[in-house]
């Protein structure tokens, strides 16, 4: 029976693929094992058999048939090169579609120009106290105004100070 | 293979009469059949001809050339085109593989029979492995790829290729016990696949 611990690392010894280091513990390893010594026996005795496997040509007709297929092959054109790959096509394809989708949108241009108005009402010194003066009533009794009556406007307490 | 990427139609022949003789007989052993392995290794190369401006030396060659011979081999099985071509081992042997290594005309007739008939043996036991051990055993001990580039041609592991091959070798060490020397135990991986 082969020790199920170096039962896959004989492959590797007999192919000549193993390192020094495995060989070593396996050939130390079957000094002490009869199990394993005979399994690498046997697995040596199984490479030279293998070898005595037949090996077939390919037939007579085989490089011309090739040759033939390989001149059948449409010849590439130099603009092969140019040509984008089908993946990169798409993507420019869909590209293209999104920007001429975007374009077609109407823009809402309402919404930015009210902000443009509130901000140029808002920097003008002039109507700091626009809410005070609309919202003053006596301002609203007053006559519309003539050059003679223009003192009588005056407030009271004005007069009183003087 | 980057002369042939170049255009160099000269490299391109000496890549097919380098590699068509180990194309074909790993493709014989997966599919069974000698014609289908043969139409299967051109499809192989023509494949590797459309695809040689696109090919970069990332890995071997030998890599990529038997990683399309593996899964022509296994898409073809899988057609299920060639069921009627299940090994028996009663079956004859097939005269189109019979292997080349002629016999001197000073051997006897008797012994060149037993030659066959053990060659004849040998790769029975071979194509009876179940198909991804079949690919390894051929990657591995006949074209002596390393398990870094079998377990990329397979798309696996290399310790499930490490384990595959030892299964595969244990059944054919069952298989071919006549031949080996030594009485046929119960396979320990006999059968068995990935």
């Amino acid at each position: 029976m082969m020790c199920d611990k170096f039962s896959s690392e004989w492959l590797a010894y007999i192919d000549g693929r193993a390192s020094i280091t495995e060989r070593e513990r396996l050939e130390s390893h079957s000094q002490v094992c009869a199990g394993c010594q005979r399994r690498a026996l046997e697995y040596t005795q199984l490479w030279r058999v293998l070898d005595e496997s037949p090996i077939s040509e390919p037939s007579m007709g085989f490089n011309a048939r090739i040759r033939a297929r390989v001149a059948a092959e449409p010849k590439p054109h130099f603009w092969d090169g140019l040509l984008p790959t089908p993946r990169l096509a798409l993507a420019m394809g869909l590209l293209l579609v999104l920007s001429a989708w975007f374009a077609r949108v109407p823009v809402d241009t309402t919404t930015a120009q009210s902000d443009q108005d509130f901000r140029m009402i808002r920097d003008l010194r002039v109507l700091e106290n626009y809410d005070v003066l609309r919202d003053f009533g006596a301002l609203s009794e007053i006559p519309a105004a003539s050059p003679a009556q223009k003192p009588a406007t005056t407030p009271p307490g004005d007069d009183q100070r003087m | 293979m980057l002369d042939v990427k170049g255009g160099d139609e000269a490299s391109f022949s000496e890549l097919l009469q380098r590699y068509r003789t180990p194309v074909v007989n790993f493709l014989q052993r997966m599919v069974r059949d000698r014609a289908t392995a043969e139409d299967l290794a051109q499809e192989v190369f023509l494949r590797i001809y459309r695809a040689r401006k696109k090919y970069v030396p990332s890995a071997k060659f030998t890599t990529w050339l038997f990683r399309i011979a593996t899964n022509l081999a296994l898409n073809s099985l899988r057609d299920g085109r060639y069921h009627h071509l299940e090994v028996s081992l009663d079956a004859p042997a097939d005269e189109n593989t019979a292997p080349l290594d002629l016999p001197s005309k000073g051997r006897a007739a008797d012994e060149r029979l037993m030659d066959q008939d053990r060659s004849a043996f040998i790769r029975r036991a071979i194509e009876k492995l179940p198909e991804k051990q079949r690919a390894a055993v051929m990657m591995h001990k006949f074209q002596e790829m390393d398990y870094s580039e079998i377990s990329e041609a397979l798309g696996c592991s290399e310790s499930a290729l490490k384990s595959l091959l030892f299964r595969a070798y244990e059944t054919l060490r069952v298989e071919l016990a006549p031949l080996v020397g030594v009485p046929a135990e119960s396979g320990m991986g006999k059968g068995a696949e990935i």
